[in-house]
């Protein structure tokens, strides 16, 4: 975020097109390319946002979701910029810093964040000879094929359950990426499971000190995520029913518009009303980013929350109004309807998230 | 471009000064619902508390808050006693709004003054019996005379309709050289004019029924203005707005309940707050009042502005009413057996809930209206009946 984003918008504009381009081969290959995360350096979207910069962020991404329609790149895009090179530039070792995060900007190293463990594992770090230990598997790590930077969460006391995290680089002894997932949707990012086999760890490469795991880099990258990484999704909205609007005016069967049907502008009506709730508390949730007011957590959560039910709810009515023609390969809308459950991979699921929320309502603590 | 505008401290504090008349009316408000009557002590809290002026500017004897300011105190209002609200924002904001800016200076000086102190109620009568939403069925005429016009015709479901002083009344011209619609102001004492209440499920505190004008004697003056498709609709905002603001108090009232409820309530060896579905209830009524209030308050922060705000006016109108039947849903859900009981407030918020959606024009005709906008189809003209042709059938 070096450049002011008004600004800039004309040039993520351009570069979202381009991005657009060759979304559907991507898809329809399943082939993890760097590339299109490594373009947004040039519009200063990898670089770790400051304070105060969130709804400029959030303007800018939208804008590059609504262009690209490239989902896959959203969720890139968040695990490098929110869940790898922030903490980095926040809270990490000055000389490691000074080392990645210049070159996580510049999208010369690609990062990722490591922080779900797989399902009968939990990550570990005992301490070792000049620093830590890793053992463990993490799963879902978006990113992970191609990661130069990982970022990843584990356990240095069980105790007291404390959790730190480490900076992992590639090629560390130990480091092992599993092959690329085969899934359904967000075809367009690489997702693996990661292996930590013994992973050396210096005591310079783990964020601030034993704990800061939950202490610091939890809360921070969680606040970012919920403000901030939906905002890709909404462009991704916008554009979607845009492409119903224009579907519905044109001929359909018969000759006959799809608007013609009564119920085709009341369920347009709905899909618009839901895009401009989301722009609302997308709006909130990034000013409170900025501004750190009361409430603020609590805001976050129910706008990933609010937003998050709107991505599934609107990729499904989009793909049903135009059905039968959108659930074609490589149609946009049948790509969204697909692309929508990962909204969720990165942070929590929505019902831990609105257990937070309530706890906040109720004064759980 | 994503900007969020949160209330100042002093938007704040103006409301805050309020609360404490606004308090005494929510202490009032299960009894007023269970005698479908406003107690003048209310009504004294009300007047007291100047939220009848809010809405006017300075010249006009107002207090000229801004927009946010207003959304503000009427949600505080609306959260205290919804039938206190609908009561004072029919007369001071739907009525006093037109005769304010479209009846002319004669009937402001004479209606606008005492309504803005209390001492005058007034309401807006355009729906028939026949007729709600489709302007062009609308009965009700006002007749040339030589020395003035004769009104004739029955409106219904009218708010305030049998606590009103003074009625605009949208009303058909029957006039060669001027046809169309049109407002006239009657005073609601003059012969030839009956009412009667209408029973309703919510809002009981609140005089909702019918006004029957019988050839009722109006002077030139009181048949004062064009009533254009798009003039009625910039009226009606100021009500959709309104209905948007009452169903966000409504729904942070019922939300209030079901959190102390959840608190209280024990069931399993631990109280309601500590499970986890109960959680979801209480975390999705939340973000959705969350979602709702932001997109109210913005949409009358802009329309005090005097921006044109009417898309934003009817998706407020829609999804907040919605949202306030389905928070009350829910809070019923939690209180389980005890949301049930008629002394329940929960009860009293849900049935006065559903009195937003059908006011102010039905949200399903709002969502046709924003629907074909975007679609740019024509919402007013419907083709001729056919239930084959649209679903297929005709050809399959």
């Amino acid at each position: 975020m070096k450049e002011p984003r008004d600004s800039s918008l004309a040039a993520i504009q351009t570069r979202a097109r381009a991005i657009a381009t060759t979304i559907v081969a991507r898809d329809r290959d399943g082939v993890t390319d760097p590339a299109p995360l490594r373009e947004l350096a040039a519009l200063g979207l990898l670089a770790a946002p400051a304070p105060g910069e969130a709804a400029a962020l959030c303007e800018a991404m939208i804008e590059l979701g609504a262009g690209s329609g490239d989902a896959g790149l959203a969720l890139a895009w968040a695990a490098h910029t929110l869940g790898c090179a922030l903490p980095i530039a926040r809270l990490a070792d000055p000389r490691l810093r000074a080392r990645l995060l210049p070159r996580l900007e510049a999208g010369a190293l690609v990062g990722a964040w490591a922080h779900r463990d797989a399902v009968g594992s939990v990550t570990r770090a005992r301490r070792g000879v000049g620093g830590y230990v890793l053992e463990g598997r993490k799963a879902w790590v978006v990113n992970g094929p191609i990661a130069d930077v990982l970022l990843v969460t584990a356990i240095t006391d069980d105790d007291r359950d404390e959790l730190s995290a480490f900076v992992v680089e590639r090629g560390a002894p130990g480091l092992c990426c599993g092959p690329r997932l085969a899934v359904a949707g967000a075809r367009t990012c690489g997702i693996a499971e990661l292996r930590l086999e013994g992973v050396h760890a210096s005591e310079d490469s783990m964020i601030g000190a034993p704990g800061d795991g939950r202490a610091l880099v939890l809360p921070l990258v969680h606040r970012w995520q919920r403000g901030c990484q939906l905002a890709p999704w909404l462009g991704l909205l916008q554009a979607a029913v845009a492409d119903v609007t224009r579907r519905a005016r044109a001929p359909g069967e018969r000759a006959r518009p799809r608007a013609a049907s009564q119920s085709t502008p009341a369920r347009v009506a709905d899909m618009r009303l839901q895009l401009a709730l989301c722009e609302r508390m997308l709006a909130r949730g990034a000013w409170q980013l900025d501004h750190h007011e009361a409430d603020a957590e609590r805001d976050l959560v129910a706008a990933r929350l609010f937003v998050g039910d709107a991505i599934e709810a609107l990729a499904r009515e989009a793909q049903r109004l135009c059905a039968p023609g959108s659930c074609a390969p490589g149609d946009p809308l049948e790509r969204l309807a697909r692309d929508a459950p990962f909204a969720d991979l990165l942070g929590h699921d929505r019902d831990t998230l609105r257990s937070i929320l309530a706890g906040a309502l109720l004064g759980l603590g | 471009m994503l900007r969020h505008r949160p209330p100042t401290p002093a938007q704040r504090a103006c409301v805050d000064a309020l609360a404490p008349a606004f308090d005494r009316v929510a202490a009032r408000a299960r009894a007023a619902d269970r005698e479908g009557l406003l107690s003048p002590e209310t009504w004294s809290d009300l007047v007291a508390s100047g939220y009848l002026r809010l809405f006017h500017p300075a010249s006009l004897g107002g207090a000229g808050a801004d927009g946010l300011t207003l959304a503000l105190a009427m949600e505080r209002l609306a959260s205290a006693c919804a039938s206190a609200f609908w009561t004072a924002s029919i007369s001071t904001i739907l009525c006093g709004k037109l005769l304010a800016e479209l009846c002319g200076p004669r009937h402001r000086a004479r209606w606008l003054p005492p309504i803005l102190a209390g001492a005058r109620i007034g309401c807006f009568a355009a729906t028939e019996r026949g007729a709600g939403c489709d302007p062009g069925s609308y009965e009700a005429r006002a007749r040339r005379t030589v020395d003035g016009w004769r009104l004739s015709g029955v409106k219904t479901k009218i708010s305030n309709a049998t606590t009103a002083d003074v009625a605009v009344v949208l009303a058909r011209r029957d006039d060669p050289e001027r046809p169309g619609l049109c407002y006239a102001v009657v005073d609601l004492h003059k012969p030839g004019v009956s009412r009667r209440e209408l029973a309703k499920i919510g809002l009981r505190a609140m005089s909702w029924g019918t006004l029957e004008f019988d050839d009722v004697a109006l002077d030139e003056g009181d048949v004062i203005v064009d009533a254009s498709v798009d003039r009625t609709l910039e009226v009606v905002e100021w009500g959709q707005l309104m209905q948007a603001v009452s169903a966000l108090g409504l729904a942070e009232a019922a939300l209030d309940r079901a959190r102390a409820h959840a608190l209280e309530r024990r069931a399993f060896g631990r109280p309601l707050a500590h499970m986890q579905i109960v959680h979801a209830r209480l975390a999705d009524m939340q973000v959705e009042l969350d979602a709702a209030r932001l997109l109210t308050r913005e949409a009358a922060r802009r329309r005090a502005e005097g921006q044109s705000v009417r898309e934003e006016v009817m998706m407020a109108k829609v999804y907040a009413t919605e949202m306030a039947v389905r928070t009350a849903d829910r809070a019923l859900r939690i209180l389980g057996g005890a949301g049930f009981c008629t002394d329940s407030d929960v009860e009293r918020l849900y049935r006065d809930s559903l009195a937003n959606v059908p006011a102010g024009l039905p949200t399903d005709r709002l969502r046709e209206l924003l629907g074909c906008a975007a679609l740019s189809i024509d919402p007013w003209s419907y083709p001729p009946f056919d239930w084959l042709t649209p679903a297929g059938l005709r050809i399959d």
